[in-house]
């Protein structure tokens, strides 16, 4: 799965703990979900469309292995 | 919404008490093992026993400063591990006990080792986790 995390979060020029902060995880949470080590709940990933002003679709994309 | 794994643990300063707990406990054991002492030996062993154990359960199921979904899914790997770990803890002994000698099995003792095997793991896994995105 792709995400645009980093891409949504220059465009709103926070930092990773700012981030971090809003959605109430670790900033290191923040790092793991861009490097796509991790993958955020549903609860999560709404979190941060609703903080950046867009879907849960516009961040996240299935690849074609997923 | 709820969106936690877990969604009961101890406030995080109880990780330093049961520290304290952990280390006074191993320190008796200590004290046990090199001098004599006052107590009975085997209500000394049981004392020292729950008291190392009720340590060690308060640092496994205190919050971290942070406590996120990535923290609770580390902490359930860390368990089924110690689960597992603890499986092969009784095999082990079942075996040596119906081969070798009898081993006089105790509960507590199991308990203090699956909960040793989770909170080595789980900070293990916690600390290369934090170096490896705290780095970049």
């Amino acid at each position: 799965m792709r995400n645009t995390v980093k891409v949504e979060r220059a465009k709103k020029d926070m930092t990773q703990a700012q981030l971090a902060e809003k959605i109430g995880v670790s900033r290191q949470t923040i790092h793991a979900i861009e490097t796509q080590d991790y993958f955020p709940s549903v609860v999560l990933a709404l979190k941060m469309a609703k903080l950046f002003g867009v879907t849960v679709n516009d961040i996240f994309e299935l690849e074609k292995a997923d | 919404m709820k969106n936690k794994i877990i969604t009961w643990l101890f406030p995080n300063y109880f990780k330093k008490i049961g520290l304290l707990i952990s280390i006074v406990a191993a320190v008796l054991f200590i004290n046990y093992v090199f001098n004599n002492t006052t107590l009975e030996t085997s209500d000394y062993n049981v004392f020292n026993r729950v008291l190392m154990a009720i340590g060690l359960l308060m640092i496994a199921i205190s919050k971290e400063k942070i406590e996120d979904e990535r923290i609770q899914i580390l902490r359930l790997q860390s368990f089924f591990v110690s689960l597992v770990g603890c499986f092969i803890y009784c095999i082990v002994m079942e075996t040596y006990s119906l081969f070798v000698q009898l081993v006089h099995a105790s509960v507590t003792i199991l308990i203090i080792f699956q909960l040793l095997v989770y909170i080595l793991l789980f900070n293990y896994k916690l600390y290369k986790l934090n170096e490896k995105y705290s780095k970049s």
